[in-house]
């Protein structure tokens, strides 16, 4: 019986891993910018539900969970490599530099409107680690402003202005976005 | 104006997102993530030295692995003619197309079950690869012994550019059917030779067989068989007619080229990224499993 019961526990949490890899997978790249990192962090989160799992495949939603480790576990690293940074660079790199890296640039003219969005990934990466996140489950994850806070810890407030900043900045950073449309001549 | 951004936001979030390496996924699926007690260790170095133990347990599991994906898989498909098929496999792709066919009204675009067209079906051994078109979305349905079918799309803006699935149409099928084998994508591309044209590769992993890659695409009218060279080297026989080819096969080795067999002879064309001619102004698709159709972040190889 408990051999069964772990059999299933085990099938369980295998079939969590097949359907929610990929999607923390993106949240993660697009949270620390960097393939390598987001791949361990994604590890790191599946080993911490590994251990818990009995109690998390009870719950109502166990990706939204594993999400919320991912985002913390992202957020804890940045805290972790930004206070490394400042002890060698003397405070030279404040809490929220983006990362030494951001991933491969997209090759120009790939597809449709390439710089633009480049731009806006350039500009994401300048966005402190919080804010990075909240845009990301927000646009990325199309999480509602109440599951970003329950993913966040905090409330739901927080969240909108956060967002809002964080919009601003990226205004800020790609102004040409800040402009309204053309209007087309019919 | 924030609505302007917020748009922009989530088409390039979706376009990077998409760049995740194809190989991660699957290797995420494949580590083992159980909890070591305590009492396992000493079990382990007794029964052997730490670092020859380690290997022979890694190389048990990645041989039966192996060894059990796919079985009776066949580079050469049951007929390479879309006209060719037997009675065994007009059953094969009617039971296919009973499973698949109720999926179709989810994929995106695809709403209602009507209007989708049976473009042929790929067999090979116990496995059946049907793919369907509607307008310019394409879906497959995969099916074999040990896994509920798999179910994937490919979508071609109307202008003759492309954007294809990612990852999301797949876990879809876990949605309101208990799938007993999910399957997560771990990349697609599109690629283009000379009478092979849109080619729609699409690589992905279940937990029954590990990981495999289906393609679909266009092809000239004057081809009579297609062979396609992966990058391993290895070649396979895809089922053409109608001007289409369909083929699969297990792992997530690319094809790097076709060779064309036409009334005049075998060529062979190398097969490359496609360069989609439009820019795609329209934000991303929310697929129904959470994952995001959007253009290819990179239609180079």
């Amino acid at each position: 019986m408990a051999g069964l019961r772990r059999d299933r526990r085990r099938a369980g949490f295998e079939r969590f891993v097949a359907e929610s890899s990929a999607s923390l997978l993106r949240t993660a790249y697009l949270v620390t910018g960097d393939p390598g990192q987001a791949e361990d962090l994604v590890q790191e989160t599946l080993l911490s539900i590994a251990r818990r799992w009995p109690r998390v495949a009870t719950m109502d939603s166990p990706r939204a969970y594993a999400r919320r480790i991912l985002v913390n576990l992202a957020l804890d690293g940045s805290r972790r490599r930004s206070r490394q940074r400042a002890e060698l660079e003397r405070g030279a790199s404040p809490d929220g530099a983006p990362p030494l890296w951001w991933g491969p640039d997209p090759p120009a003219g790939a597809f449709g409107r390439a710089d633009d969005r480049l731009d806006l990934i350039r500009a994401l990466a300048e966005l402190a680690p919080r804010q990075r996140a909240v845009l990301v489950l927000r646009f990325l994850d199309d999480l509602s402003e109440a599951e970003v806070a329950s993913t966040l810890g905090c409330s739901v407030g927080t969240v909108k202005s956060t967002t809002a900043r964080a919009l601003a900045k990226m205004r800020g950073l790609v102004p040409n976005r800040s402009r309204p449309e053309p209007a087309h001549d019919v | 104006m924030n609505d302007q951004l917020e748009a922009e936001l989530r088409a390039a979030f979706a376009v990077r997102a998409a760049e995740v390496p194809p190989g991660a996924v699957e290797r995420l699926c494949r580590i083992d993530y159980r909890p070591r007690t305590g009492r396992r260790w000493p079990l382990t170095v007794s029964m052997a030295g730490v670092a020859s133990g380690t290997a022979a347990v890694v190389s048990v599991v990645m041989l039966g692995g192996s060894q059990a994906a796919f079985a009776g898989w066949s580079p050469t498909p049951a007929a390479a003619d879309l006209q060719g098929a037997t009675q065994d496999m007009t059953q094969a792709a009617a039971a296919v197309q009973a499973d698949c066919q109720p999926r179709l009204s989810s994929v995106p675009g695809g709403a209602g079950q009507g209007g989708w067209t049976e473009v042929g079906s790929d067999v090979r051994g116990p496995y059946t690869m049907t793919v369907y078109e509607k307008g310019s979305i394409l879906a497959s349905c995969f099916t074999g012994p040990s896994f509920t079918e798999v179910q994937a799309q490919s979508l071609r803006s109307a202008d003759g550019g492309m954007a294809v699935s990612v990852g999301g149409g797949i876990e879809a099928s876990s949605g309101a059917t208990p799938a007993r084998s999910t399957a997560v994508s771990a990349g697609e591309r599109l690629l283009s030779g000379g009478a092979v044209d849109e080619l729609a590769v699409s690589h992905l992993w279940q937990s029954a067989n590990g990981s495999f890659t289906l393609v679909e695409g266009r092809l000239a009218p004057s081809a009579q068989a297609v062979t396609l060279v992966l990058s391993d080297g290895q070649d396979v026989t895809a089922t053409t007619g109608d001007g289409w080819l369909i083929a699969w096969w297990p792992g997530s080795q690319d094809v790097t080229a076709a060779r064309i067999t036409t009334a005049g002879g075998t060529t062979t064309e190398a097969l490359t990224g496609a360069t989609p001619p439009a820019p795609d102004t329209s934000a991303p698709v929310r697929l129904p499993g959470g994952g995001t159709s959007v253009p290819p972040a990179s239609a180079t190889p």
